[in-house]
């Protein structure tokens, strides 16, 4: 089976919510509403015809001349099916209402933890939403294009003494 | 005088921090585990001690310099990740590889993985007290690197493959140095299972251990060996071919449960399985050119002896080295089968000499995003196997 037949599948029940569809190169792509993510979320893992189960890949691209300047980009792929599909959702960075898909797939929890760290996105419903590569303390969000390459933090802004422990009850 | 409540031991809220400078973590990741006597009850790995924000690099690099980037993220597996980058650069011009350079590419990419499983057996059985595997498995790789070097001129970072081929055509001492590996080899490996396979103490230490279902890793996104461990039979190699592994007759190995003892006899198959794929193509390369330039002149770096000939080979040269390739607008995905999983290359171009955007699917950070799921309940010793099962890489985990 190939994608084409996911996409006529997608379509037939979820037609009124795809903003756009298209393809990545041979791929297939379908950009909708960060609103409907979490019901595409349960149709895509529940639904037999569908069967998507792995969330492959979860990330982000700014493009900040566009109002709403992040497109977080869904690589969801069916090992049983072996079709894959991309899902597009642009939202803005200080999105309040940007909904977490920890509960569907818990491949999920580490890559928005990167997105939240690289681009400062918060995702709503994520249990432990904290920064994964950088240091916590760690000043802006570098994969943003204003970011600049070669940045130091001050001498004065690094804290010397600063634990390096965690207390218990965090994790 | 004592009572018997004086010598028991507070053992609730014991937390123990498991590196980042521990010798069997592989690199810098740390683990904080939360311990009950002995048991592990909660095991966080904390990563980014290595983080090098690549996938920023490569937005300020052309795109073949980006390329160098690539390899040193999983320098382990360097030719494996070249692929992974260039098969996506090709998808983003639309160029297509000879099939010279098609065999010659995937024959690397088997070699790869030989020598990282190498690596990988040789550390995980440290881990576990078996020393004379590590002097073994080094042995070889050492052979192993020794031919990539033939080719590329590199051991561990080749950044041997260009869009549209290879840098040069490859070496005449390849052929017969592969020919001769190919025969040793599959002895050597009987040797590494004659040490371990059957060991009482290598049963008693990985049988049944770190046991993660097939649903439960699927949807933590594992891939590899540690997915095909649990008797998933996902390898992208089969699922979507690419570079020309549908010309090339294997097996995809599967394990049973998902215990540590599958993911190494998985490896171990795996290795027998490269090798096979080895000798089918070593003995069916093509002649022909090692790169598509006639095709592609727009993308593909010009043959030397094109430059030193003609003018207008002379002036794509230079054009080349002094601006790079500039791919149309558009976005490309190539997912391949590196040692430790699906590699995934997700190229954002605008247009420019330099990517908008190089995202990586890491396989390594997938998989020990799992460690959790695979460690509560066992032994603090057998924590240590497990990380060594999944096979990370922290220089790809943090990128």
């Amino acid at each position: 089976m190939d994608v084409n037949f996911a996409l006529a599948v997608i379509k037939e029940s979820m037609q009124k919510k795809i903003v756009a569809a298209g393809n990545v190169n041979r791929d297939a792509y379908i950009q909708i509403q960060k609103e409907d993510l979490l019901e595409f979320a349960d149709f895509f893992k529940n639904d037999p015809r569908l069967k998507f189960d792995m969330l492959s890949d979860l990330f982000a691209v700014d493009y900040p001349k566009r109002p709403e300047r992040i497109e977080v980009i869904y690589n969801f792929y069916s090992v049983v099916n072996n079709f894959r599909i991309f899902i597009k959702i642009r939202s803005k960075i200080d999105e309040s209402e940007y909904p977490s898909l920890t509960s569907f797939y818990n491949s999920a929890n580490w890559f928005e933890r990167e997105v939240y760290d690289m681009f400062g996105l918060k995702f709503k419903g994520h249990p432990d939403l904290k920064r994964i590569l950088n240091p916590d303390d760690w000043d802006g969000h570098p994969l943003l294009k204003d970011y600049p390459l070669r940045k130091r933090p001050e001498p004065e802004e690094i804290e010397m003494d600063r634990p390096g422990y965690i207390e218990l009850d965090k994790i | 005088m004592f009572e018997y409540k004086d010598f028991l031991i507070e053992t609730d809220k014991f937390a123990l921090n498991v590196g980042p400078s521990h010798p069997a973590t592989h690199g810098v990741l740390r683990v904080l585990v939360k311990l009950d006597g002995e048991t592990v009850v909660h095991a966080e790995p904390m990563i980014g001690y290595l983080h090098t924000s690549m996938e920023k690099l490569a937005e300020h690099r052309t795109y073949h310099q980006a390329e160098t980037i690539t390899d040193r993220m999983d320098y382990v597996s360097g030719a494996s990740n070249n692929l992974g980058y260039i098969l996506a650069a090709e998808r983003l011009c639309g160029v297509k590889a000879s099939k010279r350079a098609e065999y010659v590419r995937v024959i690397l990419a088997e070699f790869t993985r030989i020598s990282s499983h190498l690596v990988w057996l040789a550390t995980h059985a440290v881990d576990l007290g078996a020393l004379t595997e590590f002097l073994y498995c080094f042995r070889e790789r050492e052979l192993v690197l020794d031919i990539i070097e033939t080719v590329t001129g590199q051991r561990m970072t080749p950044s041997f493959f260009r869009v549209g081929g290879l840098a040069m055509d490859f070496h005449k001492d390849f052929v017969n140095k592969t020919k001769d590996f190919i025969k040793i080899f599959p002895e050597k490996i009987n040797e590494y299972e004659a040490l371990l396979t059957k060991n009482k103490i290598w049963l008693e230490r990985t049988k049944n251990i770190g046991v993660i279902s097939a649903e439960d890793a699927i949807n933590f996104a594992l891939t590899g060996p540690s997915l095909r461990g649990s008797g998933v039979k996902y390898d992208v190699r089969k699922a979507s071919p690419y570079s020309r592994y549908e010309d090339f007759d294997f097996e995809i190995p599967i394990g049973e449960i998902g215990d540590v003892y599958d993911r190494y006899l998985v490896r171990i198959e795996e290795m027998r399985q490269s090798l096979k794929i080895i000798s089918q193509a070593i003995d069916n390369i093509p002649e022909g050119e090692y790169s598509s330039y006639h095709e592609y002149p727009a993308y593909v770096i010009p043959p030397k002896k094109k430059a030193l000939t003609t003018m207008e080979g002379m002036i794509f040269l230079f054009k080349y080295g002094m601006e790079g390739i500039k791919p149309p607008k558009g976005e490309a995905y190539v997912s391949i089968e590196n040692p430790r999983g699906e590699l995934g290359f997700y190229l954002v171009s605008d247009g420019s000499a330099f990517p908008y955007r190089m995202r990586v699917r890491p396989p390594s950070f997938c998989n020990i995003s799992a460690l959790n799921k695979m460690t509560a309940g066992y032994m603090v010793a057998d924590l240590i196997a497990i990380m060594g099962s999944v096979d990370i890489l922290l220089g790809e985990v943090d990128r």
